[in-house]
């Protein structure tokens, strides 16, 4: 079974861990293609997660990364990287991280360090 | 198209031009269709109406119910499936025609009645379809 959903829908909500603890905002999708029988769709791969939601749609995904990555050592910011298939969207209004945060920042960081 | 695609970032609010490159506004939201073990599809574009009022506001939607109140009109929204997307850059072409879309009565609404009693529009309007 299919349903649609308004991205403006998710963006912005926060995203918790299986232990309710929140993991962040939804900042970003990305999507890439999918190839099949009979062509082509885009799907969503990742979803973009971070601490400082509202402040890096404003200021803008890349400055914002940057500028919030560099204040990190001062003010705890964190982004997470979610699969597509390790987020719950039963709910829309409020997905749901099968990965707890210790587990997704310890991929952010293995991910930092490639 | 790249492979990689930041749908807030690259399609969200982006220009959208039709096939003669022709505005036709900005992209109000993404239809994403949630599939049960499979990745949310992109499916279609929405532009105008009833989602553009969603995003700015309650005020919107209620300005809408007040003017529209007891019409049974169509709610103005346009929505063309992303497999009409030709290309995304400054702008997102799409394979279209904009005076095929429910999101331009606004547009053809304000030509005929107000633009057109404008002293120069007339004139304008034979340029452009010549």
């Amino acid at each position: 079974m299919s349903r649609e959903v308004p991205l403006h829908h998710l963006l912005g909500r926060t995203v918790r861990d299986p232990h309710g603890r929140t993991v962040g905002r939804v900042e970003e999708l990305r999507a890439a293609i999918e190839l099949h029988d009979r062509g082509n769709d885009y799907v969503v791969t990742e979803f973009h997660v971070g601490s400082f939601g509202a402040i890096e749609s404003v200021a803008g995904p890349y400055f914002a990364r940057q500028l919030l990555h560099r204040l990190g050592r001062f003010a705890p910011y964190s982004s997470h990287r979610i699969p597509w298939d390790r987020l719950d969207l039963t709910d829309p209004r409020n997905p749901r991280s099968l990965d707890t945060v210790e587990e997704l920042t310890a991929k952010q960081r293995a991910r930092d360090q490639q | 198209m790249n492979d990689g695609l930041d749908l807030r970032h690259d399609v969200l609010d982006a220009q959208l031009v039709d096939r003669h490159r022709e505005n036709i506004g900005r992209c109000d939201t993404v239809m994403l269709e949630l599939r049960d073990g499979r990745p949310p599809r992109v499916a279609a574009i929405l532009i105008g109406g009833a989602v553009r009022d969603e995003r700015i506001g309650r005020w919107m939607q209620a300005l809408r119910r007040l003017v529209h109140r007891g019409e049974a009109r169509s709610d103005g929204v346009s929505r063309i499936p992303f497999a009409a997307v030709q290309s995304i850059g400054d702008t997102i072409q799409v394979d279209v025609l904009r005076d095929e879309l429910p999101s331009e009565n606004v547009e053809r609404w304000l030509a005929e009645r107000v633009v057109c009693h404008i002293p120069g529009a007339q004139r304008k309007q034979e340029k452009q379809k010549r």
